[in-house]
């Protein structure tokens, strides 16, 4: 019998299921892909440039934000949602906690950074959180929703700063965002610790199982007695408050609070990163290990592009149509699956 | 007739009003355990409204529901779930991205002893262990609960689903049109199972419109007909002409009393 079969087909590694198989398979793929990505730019740019330490520093300082961002992308895609806001969030958030940290810098640093801190996170979580209401109470798809916050947090994030970024701020926020503990530069530290953290709520708890269950079936989880609106809108609140805490070590970084681009880029970044690793736009598959590697495509992909002197703006073309055929990647998949 | 117990589910007199539309007009029903109930009618007849009352997805209009001789009013399929009335769904409501043991104890998860378990931690291990040994007692053909439920057949999945409503119902299984989906030899896995439910004592209720299915599951059947509860009869009394006759509407209770 072909059930008997199926079912018998055993793994040693029975803890964490089908799906840690499915996408530790996936992870699988990516990393090769990943390497073959860094075996390519290792070959064809001058020696002691793609390939040194320095550069591998400044590859793990430019995938800092982007495990923050993408963990939070990771947490909305696999409870079947979306949330285009996230880049503006991130920029909102950081142009709230630099003024914060402007005003009261003159007073005393340590509290103008912990205010400016608190600030950044509050602000995020709001935005995350007006999205959350209109989405899981209101009922509105989250697409559209997320699409209109994008424009508001953005505008505002605009208004506030008039229009320019704003910096000028204390020295030891450089210390902070420019430091180096054992070589690794802290801002990766804190991405990873974020994604690690992440990690063990989606994996192994029943917040995380409630998370996969909605995205994979949201009617399914109201009968089995899941508040399913309340459980969203906490999602939504959370991924708007990493982005506010990507805002921060963005902004730490980069001494500057950006209002240039709305951090767009890093917004199809984290989405793409986020496919790539296994997540299905269609909800209920995903990892943040996944995740983790998927963060590193388009941020080597930059750094070997710059690397080469070619225009930067090319990242964008490129990490736009990895998105795509992740994507469409993803939908073949999803139908082979079901037409099996 | 009836044995002299209290039955399971009585209903009263229960009315479900859509502004001027009346969905069930005072409809009587007892449910007993260790019986096979089926529920037939037509299109339209009322079976679904009153499925979604007796598994808590709607409030009923006026009458009573009798849960064990007390009266009961469900807010949710929750709450229903947690007096031990159990349903599966047509569509089975199965996450189909989650193992099989996930979906068993959803809602109801075991987690880890001591701080892990207060961080929210889970105890898949014990999930996968009692969902293997469930399968086993409800001789269900999965082997490995840890699988996705979208791994396995149409049969099996029905079975995942059936197997979740007899693990925590003790009181009531509610069965909505189960094999409707299914194939001939898929059907016959479903009475197996329909039989072990009954060996545990509970009541099963069986909505369906599929009469052969009637006739092959059900310890008794009530037909409804636009709203009412037409008749209720011991299964072997009657045909599949008397049951079709009762829900198109013929004279049916001319015969016997």
């Amino acid at each position: 019998m072909t059930t008997q079969s199926l079912s018998s087909r055993k793994e040693p590694w029975t803890v964490t299921g089908l799906l840690s198989r499915v996408s530790g398979m996936n992870t699988v793929w990516i990393t090769v892909a990943l390497i073959a990505e860094i075996v390519v730019f290792a070959a064809c740019l001058p020696p002691g440039t793609f390939v040194s330490i320095y550069n591998l520093q400044t590859i793990l300082s430019d995938a800092a934000v982007l495990l923050i961002l993408a963990t939070a992308a990771t947490l909305i895609i696999v409870a079947g949602g979306i949330d285009l806001s996230l880049g503006s969030t991130l920029t909102l958030s950081a142009v709230c906690a630099a003024s914060v940290v402007r005003i009261v810098a003159p007073q005393s640093e340590v509290l103008a950074i912990c205010a400016g801190a608190l600030t950044g996170v509050a602000v995020g979580a709001i935005v995350g959180a007006f999205n959350g209401y209109l989405v899981a109470y209101r009922r509105l798809p989250p697409f559209v929703v997320t699409l209109g916050s994008l424009g508001v947090a953005l505008g505002i994030a605009r208004l506030t700063s008039g229009g320019v970024g704003i910096s000028g701020l204390p020295e030891s926020i450089r210390g902070f965002g420019q430091g180096y503990w054992l070589g690794i530069p802290l801002p990766f530290l804190i991405g990873l610790a974020v994604i690690i953290v992440f990690w063990f709520v989606l994996e192994l708890t029943r917040f995380g199982e409630h998370t996969y269950f909605i995205g994979s079936n949201a009617e399914a989880a109201t009968r089995g007695g899941i508040d399913v609106p309340r459980h969203a809108m906490g999602l939504y609140t959370m991924a708007g408050a990493l982005a506010g805490f990507a805002g921060l070590v963005d902004f730490a970084r980069f001494q500057v609070a950006s209002v240039a681009t709305g951090h767009i880029t890093e917004l199809i970044a984290a989405i793409a990163a986020v496919v790539i690793g296994g997540g299905s736009l269609f909800g209920g598959i995903g990892s943040l290990k996944g995740t983790f590697v998927g963060v590193f495509i388009p941020i080597i992909l930059a750094n070997g592009l710059l690397i080469g002197g070619i225009e930067r703006f090319w990242q964008d073309v490129i990490t736009g149509f990895i998105l795509i055929l992740a994507v469409w990647f993803d939908q073949w998949r999803r139908t082979s699956d079901v037409a099996r | 007739m009836t044995p002299p117990v209290v039955p399971v589910i009585s209903v009263r007199r229960l009315t479900k009003s859509y502004g001027t539309v009346e969905a069930l007009s005072g409809v009587d029903l007892d449910i007993f355990k260790g019986e096979v109930h089926a529920i037939c009618g037509d299109n339209g007849a009322g079976k679904s409204t009153l499925l979604k009352i007796l598994s808590g997805a709607i409030s009923y209009t006026s009458g009573e529901l009798l849960l064990d001789g007390t009266t009961v009013r469900f807010s949710s399929p929750h709450d229903a779930r947690e007096r031990g009335i159990e349903t599966v769904y047509q569509d089975l409501a199965l996450a189909g991205d989650r193992s099989c043991a996930a979906n068993i104890f959803l809602g109801r998860e075991i987690l880890m002893p001591g701080l892990l378990g207060r961080l929210g931690v889970l105890d898949r291990k014990s999930m996968n262990r009692k969902a293997q040994q469930f399968f086993g007692e409800l001789s269900i053909s999965i082997t490995d609960p840890t699988r996705n439920v979208r791994a396995f057949s149409g049969g099996q999945r029905q079975g995942v689903a059936v197997a979740r409503a007899a693990i925590w119902a003790t009181h009531v299984v509610l069965l909505d049109e189960p094999t409707a989906a299914l194939g001939v030899r898929q059907k016959g896995a479903v009475r197996d199972l329909i039989e072990r439910l009954k060996e545990r004592g509970l009541a099963v209720v069986l909505v369906t419109h599929d009469i052969p299915e009637v006739l092959a599951h059900s310890d008794r059947v009530t037909v409804l007909r636009q709203g009412k509860a037409v008749s209720t009869r011991f299964t072997r009394d009657v045909d599949m002409q008397w049951i079709v006759g009762a829900m198109v509407g013929q004279k049916v209770d001319g015969a016997a009393a």
